[in-house]
């Protein structure tokens, strides 16, 4: 077979189709004259072309349904899942840096309760402080910065409650 | 290319939530969409399932739609990966038989031309079906879709030139097949 025919490919395609030019088609129709494989090509894209796998009648209406009930659903997930002022705790109203924030100013006073009494030894040294390992990861270092802050913008919102929640206690 | 432009418009007014938008891509598209489906599934009732889900999933899917290929073409990859998935979950593609072959485009009033033209029908879906699956795919969106190579590529999950190579593999073994 002439795979590398030049008019193997698409021009059978147009030609079937009625979308090649005049100039192009005369070309064609001359050269399939002379190539049996271009011939026998034509046959098939004519062939395939006549067997279309025609819609069941109804299949569009049923789609139709289908999909304007997936458009409902998506403007109902689209709204807005946050509850009316009257009806938000205090700390939802900001919901965006509330929790952060306090979370961030609790550690903040408990490390100036840490910094205003120097003297007190730490039990235990190292190991005591492995023992004593803060689940959130937010701890003071030896300089004073909170090794753990970068920590915090990974939890979620409700790890960063339940961290206040703990450090409140 | 007047599709093209006519889409985008449709797709924006559906993505706004217009019904009349939604119901003009159906219209536009659905026989397409089942075409590929029946094109991977060989079966009229899966291929129609399979048609309903690919359109559930565009829409739900058309905020993602970012527009970098047409939507016709977007959507029937959708069909294609749809149909694929539901013929991996069935044995997929039995014989297909005489009765299942799709109707001849055209009406035929002749009784015994048209039990003729439905006996030819039969014998293109059997060939066909001997198919590999992207192979099938590419003969059937150039010549029922009048797809470029590189739309078929999108559509089938592979490069312009590999979709261009299925196609002729394709016509090469339907050629052995039915002439």
């Amino acid at each position: 077979m002439n795979t590398g025919c030049e008019f193997y490919g698409d021009a059978l395609v147009e030609l079937v189709r009625g979308t090649l030019d005049p100039e192009r088609t005369r070309r064609v129709e001359l050269h399939l004259e002379t190539c049996p494989d271009c011939r026998d090509a034509l046959e098939v894209v004519q062939a395939v072309r006549s067997s279309t796998a025609e819609a069941p009648s109804g299949l569009e209406s049923r789609i139709r349904d289908a999909v304007r009930a997936a458009a409902r659903e998506r403007v109902v997930v689209r709204k807005p899942r946050i509850a009316p002022v009257g009806e938000r705790h205090w700390w939802q109203d900001r919901r965006g840096w509330a929790v952060p924030v306090a979370a961030v100013a609790a550690l903040l006073l408990w490390i100036g309760g840490q910094l205003a009494s120097p003297g007190q030894p730490v039990e235990g040294g190292q190991e005591a402080e492995a023992a004593a390992y803060d689940p959130y990861g937010a701890w003071p270092a030896s300089d004073g910065v909170v090794a753990g802050d970068v920590v915090l913008s990974e939890l979620s919102e409700e790890e960063l409650e339940a961290l206040l929640e703990e450090m409140q206690s | 290319m007047a599709t093209r432009v006519d889409d985008d418009g449709l797709v924006e007014r559906a993505r706004a939530g217009e019904t009349a938008a939604l119901d003009a891509l159906v219209s536009r598209h659905h026989e397409a969409v089942y075409q590929v489906a029946y094109r991977v599934l060989g079966d009229p009732d899966a291929a129609a399932d399979a048609a309903q889900d690919a359109f559930v999933k565009a829409i739900r899917g058309l905020p993602g739609f970012r527009g970098d290929a047409s939507f016709r073409t977007w959507l029937l990859r959708i069909a294609a990966n749809v149909a694929t998935s539901a013929g991996r979950r069935t044995t997929r593609r039995a014989e297909v038989a005489l009765d299942a072959a799709p109707q001849q485009a055209g009406g035929l009033a002749d009784p015994e031309r048209r039990a003729l033209t439905r006996t030819e029908a039969a014998r293109v879906e059997r060939a066909l079906a001997e198919l590999p699956e992207k192979q099938r795919l590419a003969v059937s969106l150039r010549i029922h879709e009048d797809l470029s190579h590189r739309e078929i590529g999108a559509i089938i999950g592979s490069s312009e030139g590999a979709a261009r190579v299925n196609y002729h593999l394709g016509i090469k073994r339907l050629r052995e097949l039915l002439t």
